[in-house]
Order: C-alpha cells, then sequence, then structure tokens
C-alpha cells in the first residue's frame, strides 16, 4: 500500500490524528507532503498521479423511451402509397 | 440463464455495497467483508485516491470509470456497468460492485443488476452505506424530523410538475447537472440552471438563502457549504456532486382541517371517535 493511502485511511479511521507531527514520520515526496499540510484534497491528488475528474452516478430522472411496437405482419399498411407529386430533387 | 451446477461448481453471486463519502472513515465491517472476499470488485468511486485505497482492500479491482465517456449516453454506460458485473456472476464468481455513498441512493446500475441476477437464479444482496445525505445532515446541523424534509431529483422539477411544500426543507440533487436531456455531459449549462432557478422562484423569494452542499471525500477535506442567494444560484460553480438545501420559507401553519376535533388516531389516521369503518 502506498504511504499516502495507508495515511488518508488511518486519518478516516482515526479523526484525532494530529496531521503534520504525523506527518514527519511519513516517506513522502515534498508535493505530497505539502498538499496534506494545506489540506488541499485536489492537490494531494494530483500529486498521487490520480486523475482528478471522475464521473459520478447519476440518477437518470425520467424513463428512457420505449422503441415503437413493430405491427404485425399482417397488420394493414397505412402508410401513403402515393410517391411525392413533386421530385424533391427538382 | 445459468444451467443447473453440480454441487462442486462454483456458483455467482453478486453483493453491491456502499463505500460511503470518505476514505477509511465510513465503511461497513460488512462491506469490508464483501470486498475482502470478492473475486472481482467492480468500483464506482467518486474520487480517485478512494479508487486505489479499495484496491488495496482487494487488488482484483475492475474501475467502472472507463465505461463513460463524454458525449455518450450515461444509460448505455449503465447497460453496460450492469452487464459487466453479471458476466461474471455468471462465470462462477462472487462479484462485489462497491459504489461511493450508498449503493441504492442514486445509483441505477446496483438496483438494475442485483434484480437481473436473481431473476437468473443468483444470490445478490444489497449492503446499505452511509450516503452524501447523512453527512449533509451532520454537517449542515439539520434534523429531517423537525419540520420535515423533501427530496427531489432536481431535473424533475423540471421535467414535471412536482409540488413544493416550503414549511420544510427541501433538497435537490444532481443540481449540477439539471435539465440536461442527454445524460452525456458532466455538467448542465447556466441556461439550464437558469430554468431551475426560474422554476424554485415560483415558490421562493430571490433572495431566499439557499446552500450548496458537497461531502468530503478525504479526510484531510472539508465539505463544501457555500451560502447564496437562490436568485445566483445559475452562477454559482457547481459539480456533479453538488446538492442544493434549501430552507424552509414559512413557519409550519395549524392543520386547519382538523382544528377543535380533538386527538388524533395515529393508527387509523382519523379523529379519535369518528372512525367510520364498518364493525
Amino acid at each position: 500500500m502506498s504511504p499516502l493511502i495507508a495515511f488518508l485511511d488511518i486519518l478516516g479511521r482515526q479523526p484525532g490524528v494530529d496531521i503534520d507531527a504525523a506527518l514527519e514520520r511519513l516517506d513522502l515526496d515534498a508535493a505530497t507532503r505539502a498538499a496534506l499540510r494545506a489540506r488541499d484534497p485536489a492537490a494531494v491528488t494530483r500529486a498521487f498521479g490520480a486523475r482528478t475528474e471522475m464521473w459520478c452516478k447519476i440518477s437518470i430522472p425520467e424513463d428512457e423511451p420505449q422503441p415503437a411496437e413493430e405491427p404485425p405482419g399482417d397488420a394493414p399498411d397505412d402508410r401513403p402509397d402515393d410517391r411525392p407529386d413533386r421530385d424533391p430533387d427538382r | 440463464m445459468p444451467t443447473a451446477s453440480s454441487s462442486t461448481a462454483p456458483r455467482g453471486q453478486l453483493a453491491c455495497v456502499g463505500l460511503g463519502m470518505m476514505l477509511g472513515a465510513h465503511l461497513t465491517p460488512r462491506a469490508r467483508g464483501w470486498l475482502e472476499a470478492a473475486d472481482v470488485v467492480f468500483v464506482a468511486a467518486s474520487d480517485a485516491l478512494v479508487e486505489q485505497w479499495v484496491a488495496t482492500i482487494n487488488p482484483r479491482v475492475v474501475s467502472v470509470q472507463g465505461l463513460y465517456a463524454e458525449g455518450k449516453p450515461r444509460q448505455q454506460t449503465y447497460r453496460e456497468m450492469a452487464a459487466a458485473m453479471l458476466a461474471e456472476v455468471r462465470a462462477g464468481k462472487l462479484v462485489v460492485g462497491a459504489f461511493y455513498g450508498h449503493p441504492g441512493v442514486f445509483a441505477q446500475v446496483p438496483h438494475a443488476a442485483i434484480a437481473q441476477a436473481r431473476s437468473e437464479g443468483f444470490a445478490a444482496v444489497m449492503d446499505p452505506g452511509i450516503s452524501a445525505e447523512d453527512c449533509l445532515y451532520a454537517d449542515l446541523g439539520l434534523d429531517p424530523g423537525k419540520v420535515g424534509c423533501a427530496h427531489f431529483e432536481a431535473s424533475q422539477l423540471l421535467f414535471y410538475d412536482r409540488l413544493i411544500d416550503t414549511s420544510a426543507w427541501l433538497v435537490l440533487w444532481q443540481v449540477g447537472v439539471a435539465g440536461d436531456r442527454s445524460y452525456a455531459v458532466r455538467e448542465s449549462t447556466p441556461a439550464q440552471r437558469q430554468r431551475l432557478v426560474d422554476r424554485l422562484l415560483l415558490d421562493y423569494p430571490p433572495a431566499h438563502p439557499v446552500t450548496v452542499y458537497e461531502a468530503a471525500t478525504l479526510p484531510i477535506g472539508q465539505p463544501r457549504i457555500d451560502r447564496l442567494p437562490l436568485a445566483a444560484l445559475a452562477q454559482a460553480r457547481l459539480s456533479p456532486q453538488s446538492t442544493l438545501v434549501v430552507p424552509p420559507a414559512r413557519p409550519l401553519a395549524p392543520a386547519s382541517a382538523l382544528a377543535g376535533t380533538g386527538p388524533v388516531s395515529i393508527e387509523s389516521a382519523v379523529p379519535v371517535g369518528q372512525d367510520t369503518a364498518a364493525p
């Protein structure tokens, strides 16, 4: 486990931890250390090299339109038989 | 459909669990147990570091982030997510879907995947997690039991006729994508958000104070709690994680229809002694 993830896991479970004191004992690069000191989640994520933009689960607020049912084979065809009087290309 | 299995054949199973909102802080022991036991974990996290953290619990992790794309309808993404999970279940694996927050709240894939798995004869369960709603009550000091609290998906206020009770709290979810009908973008436009503001202005004054809320996802972070007048909402910085909290605009009014009728039986919901049910 990376030291950063392990540290965040501990912080999540032990909210009373003195972050600045704990940082002194961790083997972290300067950028990550600075981001943690600044309590800047976006900077921590960037320093870790992880993607900063994540897709969230969005609940679709309306039903999807259902595909129109195909008429049965022997159903009368109600489409007009006549072609347009005018050729649209003209 | 799966074929009848012998007693030695592996039997697929699906568990959809919640990761909670904050890395390390909200995972229930039961959800951790599912994650540790899984043959494969499909993880849907809202924070990349949370995704990395889940991989430390079980390295057999598949991120669902790759199924999303700008311009790709979420309905398609969600179908692919459920299909990927079901394919592993059919292959006889213990599959865990790990979703940030609560897996059954504003999350269509877990519900759909569990229903599909059960319809095919597989065991499938959902284990709750700490949702953004839970964090909201704690961070804003809001007790929904006091005057009530209505929750709506924000776009539904635009797409459908919904009634708002302005004597209760109003919480609008997915306000950052309100009005978008493509379901293929990360955020809606200011014009689409203005439509939401216009809708709310039918019930609230322009200066009504509202709060944009986002739960913290890392234990070094703070929740976002930005207060602004309703009329300024369309220009506010909003993200897919943003939630709008609207306080009551009027006090609770006594129920005029029941005034002077004496105590009411909760069970029958009619005034005591006036129950007209047949003997």
